[in-house]
């Protein structure tokens, strides 16, 4: 991957942590914490910033280093193989769960009689296409798209403030303490974007700017996150949260400005759809890049599609074979927790390791 | 074999696999292999196959260049089925066209099945996906069937506009409400709440041969069917009687009483849209009349503007007729101290007096008109609606229907608390404090 400024590299872990907010953690969160959603929404968010400052703090002694760089700095080149191999499955076994999400309600709404299978293919090659654009094309497609889905989503916002109803936010703390905050900081999952920083400072033009890009993307992330919370708990009740369709979609059906202006959400559906194909091929190529690093392979392109029929198989399996909602909401939660673990683990031991070092040379 | 060409074969494959994968996709949503529904209506049918379901559509092909100068007929198709998806299933087999529903514009229930509860047909439209949620839903009294075959307007010619457009009078009148369905279905899957629908009736005035637009109307029963394009000859048992013209009700219809059916009005146009029906549990309880609709309406903040009638012979020896305008949102606090929840309400009006019998200069005495004192009548006036109409909500429908719950949820810190208080048995208990001030300004073009 070739070297990114700074505005690209904030739409980046936006584009990341969209795709999975829009489609999968909106509907946990309104569906789990009921009332008390805003809350949760606020207390992950802070949460998440103070992640990502950490993770900043720890890269600031290893500026431009690629992570499995770092990991291999801890523990050899084993670990780096291991560790990236974790990564590459979750990155790939989110992206399919995202996929399998979108194709679903895809089939539900416009094609009813084509097989989901062949909607995911196209998904896949879209993202195939994405990992062989020269000069960095689906990172500078993102850098567009990312603005207009934010202008989409404070549109559906804006749109339904004649729907909402205000006092869907009480009782203010929902199922109580436990569910907004303890069990509610598992829908953490959300900001899939942080672990995405995670691998950013080696592709940056200017890595001493980690920080604040790391920052900005992640409170642009919560602004949404909070948009899409607030626009499902204050239009609906839990009938329509724990629906098939991502309550977002449902959401945009209720816009209408008179009688000239309707149906807005086949105009949402293509930018989500186009949204998803860049989000795909942000984690095809970063997958890529982790194969790159842990093999020896100096061109990722020709495993390109070998990657992408892994993506679609991983998609129809789930699909087929899993029960999506489990998937998403155990699976996926406790997954991201085992990554961002992991991740800030060898962070934190990196630094150990270095400041030891750097004592017995000083000695 | 080179590189390029092995990549060309590769899109020509891929291009012809999607081409097959998504046609049938795009067969069967094709517009030419759609026929598109623009009002559904659901009556009772004694029997196994206990729903007449019947589907309106527009007759596209009458569409002419000249746009909408000329009235383009509705096609009428009824089916007797034992659920809605089941009736698309059957007409999709008889008209050869597949049935699509996100055009339709209204949802039509009788009474009849109404009061048996339409719980599993409201769940099974708005898990439809092509069902918008900004469908309205009528409860009509009398027949859905003949509701719809009567839902003519002269106004507009072309009637999905007019479905569009009716409820639009709810700003302006306050007699009816644009209740849509997907707000219908929120509440009805709300417990500590009922539930209101817009309140359709057949203007007995209007026999359905003299209706306008008068609908070809063709009857599908499972597997043996009927069709005729002589509408009268096809009219559910109930309503073939009812073929004659009728005489309006005998009486004055006060606002208080006047509901869909019974309104003064003699027109073309066969249905009327005034007042609300009242659902508990998904099933039709009760009617509001035109005023309660006001009351409701004012207390929600619904009613932009609408107009009060004072015949008070202490301020003015004639009527008054008063334009009054929401001033602002109206202020609703529930205290849930006791087990006896009470419920203050704060409506602001201004208003300007519109019409009066005899055009007089206001200032001049002694004729003055007292607007502070009209004011005060105003105030007096409405407070009483609103009161009666509260104690009709508490003491005969027994539930919740303006959402008062929601400001109640307010005192309570957890959703199991407030499951706890259980508002629905707390509601009918209620006593009300309604505070309504008026500003009444005097604003006639032209006084004597």
């Amino acid at each position: 991957m070739e070297k990114i400024n700074n505005k690209e590299a904030i739409s980046l872990p936006i584009s990341c942590s969209l795709g999975i907010t829009v489609l999968v953690s909106s509907q946990i969160i309104a569906s789990h914490c009921l009332s008390s959603s805003l809350i949760n929404t606020g207390y992950i968010s802070i949460l998440a910033l103070v992640l990502t400052f950490i993770i900043c703090k720890l890269y600031k002694r290893f500026i431009g280093i690629s992570f499995l760089d770092i990991t291999e700095f801890l523990g050899g080149k084993i670990l780096k193989f291991l560790v990236g191999i974790t990564f590459l499955f979750y990155f790939t076994f989110t992206a399919s769960i995202v996929l399998c999400k979108t194709v679903n309600c895809l089939q539900i709404v416009y094609y009813p009689m084509t097989h989901p299978n062949y909607t995911v293919l196209l998904f896949a090659i879209t993202a195939g296409i994405a990992c062989n654009l020269k000069n960095n094309g689906f990172l500078r497609a993102t850098f567009i798209l990312v603005p207009i889905v934010i202008i989409a989503i404070i549109f559906i916002f804006v749109g339904n403030l004649k729907n909402f109803n205000y006092e869907n936010i009480f009782p203010i703390m929902g199922n109580g303490w436990n569910t907004t905050f303890l069990e509610g900081s598992t829908n953490l999952f959300t900001f899939g974007g942080i672990t995405y920083i995670l691998f950013l400072p080696q592709n940056l033009k200017r890595p001493d700017k980690f920080m604040s890009v790391s920052i900005i993307s992640t409170i642009i992330s919560s602004a949404l996150l909070t948009f899409i919370t607030a626009t499902i708990i204050l239009m609906f009740n839990r009938n329509v949260t724990s629906g098939q369709l991502f309550p977002l979609y449902i959401a945009v059906r209720y816009i209408e400005f008179g009688t000239f202006f309707q149906r807005l959400d086949s105009a949402f559906l293509l930018i989500l759809n186009i949204a998803i194909c860049s989000f795909l091929g942000i984690y095809a190529n970063l997958c890529l890049e982790i194969i790159k690093e842990i093999s020896s392979i100096s061109d990722t392109k020709p495993i390109s599609f070998p990657f992408v029929l892994l993506l679609y198989a991983c998609t129809i399996l789930i699909d087929a074979k899993f029960e999506l909602e489990f998937m998403q909401n155990q699976f996926l939660k406790v997954f991201f927790f085992v990554i961002l673990t992991l991740g800030l683990a060898i962070l934190i031991l990196a630094n150990l390791k270095k400041s030891l070092k750097g004592e017995i040379r000083n000695e | 074999m080179s590189k390029k060409m092995l990549k060309f074969y590769a899109i020509v494959i891929l291009v012809l696999v999607f081409l097959y994968a998504f046609s049938a996709s795009y067969t069967s949503d094709s517009v030419d292999n759609i026929s598109y529904v623009i009002a559904l209506a659901v009556d009772e049918n004694e029997g196994e196959k206990n729903l007449q379901i019947t589907f309106e559509f527009m007759d596209t092909s009458t569409f002419s260049k000249e746009g909408s100068s000329e009235t383009k007929s509705a096609i009428i198709d009824t089916v007797n089925a034992s659920s809605i998806n089941s009736a698309i299933n059957i007409l999709n087999a008889y008209i050869g066209k597949q049935i699509n529903l996100s055009h339709c514009k209204v949802v039509v229930f009788s009474d009849k099945i109404a009061k048996k509860g339409i719980n599993a047909e409201v769940s099974e439209l708005m898990n439809n996906i092509q069902v918008r949620p900004s469908t309205n839903i009528i409860i009509c009294k009398g027949n859905a069937l003949e509701y719809i075959q009567k839902s003519t307007s002269q106004l507009e010619k072309i009637l999905t506009k007019y479905y569009d457009i009716f409820p639009n009078s709810s700003e302006y009148t306050g007699y009816t409400s644009n209740i849509m369905i997907g707000e219908f279905y929120n509440y009805l899957t709300t417990k500590e709440c009922g539930n209101l629908a817009i309140l359709g009736g057949l203007n007995p005035t209007i026999s359905p041969s003299n209706s306008s637009g008068n609908p070809s109307s063709k009857t599908t029963g499972g597997s043996s069917s009927s069709s005729s394009s002589d509408s009268s000859s096809n009219k559910p048992t109930s309503s073939s009687s009812e073929n004659k013209p009728k005489e309006k009700p005998d009486n004055n219809s006060s606002l208080s009483e006047m509901i869909a059916g019974n309104a003064p009005i003699l027109g073309e146009r066969g249905t009327e849209n005034i007042g609300l029906a009242v659902i508990k549990d998904g099933i039709y309880i009760g009617d509001l009349s035109a005023l309660d609709t006001l009351c409701h309406t004012l207390i929600n903040g619904e009613v932009n503007s609408f107009l009060l009638t004072i015949n008070n012979t202490e301020i003015y020896e004639h009527y008054l007729d008063i334009e009054l305008f929401e001033n602002m949102s109206p202020k609703i606090k529930v205290d849930i101290e006791d087990d006896n929840p009470k419920i203050n309400i704060e409506i602001k009006l201004i208003g300007r007096i519109s019409g009066i019998k005899d055009g007089i200069n206001y200032s001049d005495e002694p004729n003055s008109l007292d607007l502070d004192k009209i004011s005060k009548v105003a105030e007096q006036t409405i407070q009483k609606h609103i009161e009666n109409y509260l104690n009709k909500t508490t003491t005969k429908f027994k539930c919740d229907i303006d959402y008062f719950y929601n400001h109640a949820k307010r005192k309570f810190l957890y959703i199991q608390d407030w499951k706890n208080y259980d508002w629905s048995s707390k509601y009918p208990s209620s006593r009300f404090n309604v505070n309504v001030k008026a500003k009444v300004y005097y604003s006639l073009l032209h006084s004597d």
